[in-house]
């Protein structure tokens, strides 16, 4: 038996384990219309581990696991996001009994629009992401770009420190950036929330910049200049079409990191005016007089920039993406 | 159209090493010149010297007789074919092609249009005129970006490895055409390639460059007849000059593999050197057993056992393998290092018509005549003579060259002379030498290292009722 098949037959195997132990909790213990969402999840499971045998001897590039992993991730999303639309949905602001949805209002998207707290804190978060993106797009290029060009003295150590930032702990700088302001007196302005977001967003756009930035044609520049153009036609032939989807593309991903960057705004909460969106619906979540229907379609309306972006521009992602983590 | 010249060209990077050492070329109006050498040569840093891309530490860059080290890339009108084809990703290929020449703004658009659409034929990159860079081979790219130089109308063109991504079938006719339309404009052209047989092929000069130093500078023919030292001798060529190390004993010229003796001049130019280095062209070499090589002028006799044989259609390339006297190594290692490129090799090609019988593990013996040895010196690396700076030998038996096998020569075509009407059997000198019982023309040398003779070879040469057996022969 080859490595390949041994590996196809063990990841159909543990499909079809964790297929047939759901379908047995999902039917022993669940009750309602939920029990079919846990038998439909099983079924897909059990049912990859029995084409998962079939074709363990197949030719074709497979990876079952891959399969396999795939469908749990999909679960692990989706059934949250059914449970933040049930209960943004619910009829009445009721707390729903299921999973799935059993009658869908949509009048709570109206109430959230409306709503004063979610607009202040939507426009708090909006306002401190563009800042936020600007400064760290006009720092953190130009930082990439010479990290790129090799430029920087010891630049591997540097990009070393970056990526180090980026998995430090942001609440570490971001705790004592926020005593700093309190201390200055400016914690309650609405544009004070900045300062602690750079702290992840820099680092995070120099990481970003550096794959968007890496394998392009930067030559291409001479190429331009020696066929006789001017600065105008470097910034026509070169930097607005082929740096200038990938800049947009690093500063779309910072925005929408920046807009949900908890910490940030779990730090700065001592007024509403500075206090961003993620902090707001953490804050409301445990608060029992706000509606918490309303609550989950904030949510729901926040992330309709980010799959925006993801349909937008899915392959660019990938393909930026990928290459970070190359 | 424009004269263009560099002189005396250095630059030096900030870690203090040098890429360009004191460079001086001159490409007169509508010419082509050719800069060849290996990697790391420095051309493609004088080319962008050139374009304005770079600046020299010192020097000057003389455009049309004007020293325009100062005067900004776009404003040279110089055009640049890169070797990475710099193609714009977001345009197709006929945008690509116009692109140079729209940016001018000078040549009317009707015109343009005219000429990618000329170009692209020629260059057989219709098909793929509406299609984008990533959908294209490299060898599409790089045709692409020839084309997009030659329909922009500029004074001067500088080619960075125009051809080095085509395919064998292509290159030939791309190179041809792009050499063509330069010719047809008298433009002053300069094209930068690590392939010698090319450079001599595209240009009417050629420049040798290595380790950022000019080694010589001339037409093909010079290049390749008189090369002016090791490096050139080494690298001009394909496949590459033997180099091989040679003592001197009185007037005799000792070679791993034969004895060549010295003519007047041949000695004059040696002077009180002990060692030189012998040059002999693989494509000089001669099977003896074939008739041309009964025609050599002054022919002097290799053999050897052949390590390998690469068949090339018409001829094939024999590889004899001899060994280095452990001596001279040390020396020519320091050459190599010098140079940092491989000159000298423990064999000995000869480029052979296909119907030699060269099998691997047989023995073969190679004619070549005296007259086509290079000779150089090993202290300085340069060239002592070449074939076409051998005086015509003169009538006097004590000045005439002479060499080791200068006698068998004449008695083959003795011997010819005297078979039978209808015999059309191909004397060798081991014939002759065997008949004579001369021991010096069959000598056996130490370098023979693995040769054993094989008398019941089948494709050996038919021996006269007369001659003795090779066995019987004594050795040197």
């Amino acid at each position: 038996m080859s490595p390949t098949v041994r590996s196809r037959l063990l990841a159909s195997g543990a499909a079809f384990v964790v297929g047939f132990i759901l379908a047995n909790y999902g039917i022993l213990r669940v009750a309602g219309p939920d029990r079919w969402l846990w038998s439909a999840i099983a079924v897909v499971l059990m049912a990859t581990g029995a084409i998962g045998v079939i074709i363990s001897d197949s030719p074709r590039r497979v990876s079952v696991w891959a399969i396999v992993g795939f469908e749990l991730m999909v679960a692990f999303t989706l059934v949250p996001l059914l449970w933040t639309f049930s209960v943004a949905t619910a009829p009445d602001l009721a707390t729903p009994t299921a999973v799935l949805p059993q009658q869908v209002d949509w009048s709570v998207f109206g109430d959230a629009w409306g709503d004063s707290t979610y607009w202040n804190a939507l426009l708090a978060s909006l306002l401190v992401g563009v800042l936020a993106t600007v400064i760290s797009l006009l720092v953190g290029l130009p930082a990439a770009h010479a990290f790129v060009q090799n430029r920087v003295p010891r630049g591997r150590q540097l990009y070393l420190l970056v990526v180090a930032l980026l998995l430090a702990p942001a609440v570490v700088f971001q705790g004592a950036i926020a005593d700093q302001l309190r201390s200055l007196g400016v914690i309650s302005w609405r544009l004070a929330p900045v300062l602690p977001v750079l702290v992840l967003t820099i680092p995070l756009t120099i990481w970003l910049g550096v794959a968007a930035l890496h394998n392009l044609p930067w030559t291409l520049r001479d190429a331009i200049r020696v066929e006789g153009g001017g600065w105008r036609d470097e910034l026509r032939s070169f930097v607005l079409p082929i740096i200038g989807p990938n800049v947009l593309l690093v500063g779309l991903l910072v925005f929408i990191v920046a807009v949900n960057d908890v910490t940030a705004g779990a730090v700065m909460t001592s007024t509403e005016s500075s206090r961003l969106l993620p902090a707001t619906m953490l804050l409301v979540t445990g608060d029992l007089t706000y509606p918490s229907g309303r609550v989950a379609a904030m949510g729901l309306l926040l992330l309709i920039p980010a799959l925006v972006v993801l349909f937008a521009a899915p392959r660019r992602i990938l393909h930026l993406v990928g290459r970070t983590y190359r | 159209m424009t004269d263009i010249e560099l002189r005396n060209i250095t630059l030096d990077l900030a870690d203090g090493s040098r890429v360009l050492d004191d460079v001086s070329l001159e490409v007169p109006d509508g010419t082509n010149l050719a800069i060849c050498g290996p990697g790391r040569a420095g051309k493609t840093t004088l080319l962008r010297i050139l374009a304005g891309l770079a600046d020299a530490t010192e020097g000057d860059v003389l455009l049309g007789g004007v020293v325009s080290n100062r005067v900004s890339p776009r404003d040279r009108n110089l055009s640049m074919v890169f070797s990475d084809f710099l193609l714009h990703p977001h345009l197709d290929t006929y945008d690509n092609m116009a692109f140079a020449a729209l940016l001018r703004r000078i040549q009317p658009e009707d015109e343009i249009d005219a000429l990618v659409e000329e170009v692209a034929d020629l260059l057989a990159l219709t098909p793929v005129l509406d299609e984008r860079p990533a959908k294209l081979d490299d060898a599409q790219r790089q045709r692409a970006a020839v084309g997009r130089s030659i329909v922009r109308d500029a004074d001067g063109y500088l080619f960075d490895e125009p051809f080095a991504a085509q395919e064998p079938r292509l290159r030939g006719h791309v190179r041809s055409v792009t050499v063509q339309w330069q010719a047809d404009l008298e433009r002053t052209s300069i094209f930068a390639t690590a392939h010698p047989e090319e450079a001599v092929t595209l240009a009417d000069q050629v420049a040798v460059l290595n380790l950022g130093w000019v080694h010589q500078v001339g037409s093909p023919r010079e290049i390749y007849d008189k090369p002016a030292d090791l490096f050139v001798a080494g690298f001009m060529g394909s496949p590459a000059m033997n180099l091989v190390p040679a003592t001197i004993e009185g007037s005799t010229l000792r070679l791993p593999f034969a004895e060549v003796r010295m003519d007047a001049d041949m000695a004059e130019k040696v002077g009180d050197r002990t060692v030189v280095v012998v040059g002999i062209r693989p494509e000089h070499c001669f099977d003896s057993s074939k008739s041309e090589s009964h025609q050599l002028a002054h022919p002097v006799h290799i053999e050897g056992r052949v390590d390998d044989a690469e068949w090339g259609g018409k001829t094939q390339a024999v590889y004899l393998g001899y060994e280095i006297d452990p001596d001279i190594e040390d020396q020519l290692t320091a050459i190599e290092d010098d140079f940092e490129f491989d000159l000298f090799h423990n064999f000995f090609v000869a480029q052979l018509s296909s119907d030699s019988e060269a099998e691997i593990g047989s023995t073969v013996r190679i004619s070549v005549s005296a007259e086509q040895l290079h000779l150089f010196d090993l202290e300085t690396a340069e060239r002592l003579r070449a074939p076409g700076e051998i005086p015509e030998p003169e009538p006097e038996p004590d000045t005439e060259i002479e060499t080791a096998s200068d006698s068998e020569a004449d008695d083959v075509a003795e011997l010819a002379a005297d078979q039978a009407p209808g015999d059309t059997t191909v004397l060798t000198a081991a014939d002759i030498a065997a008949a004579e019982d001369d021991p010096e023309a069959t000598a056996t040398y130490d370098w023979m290292v693995d040769w054993e003779p094989e008398p019941e070879a089948p494709k050996e040469a038919p021996k006269f009722d007369w001659m003795p057996d090779k066995d019987d022969q004594p050795d040197s």
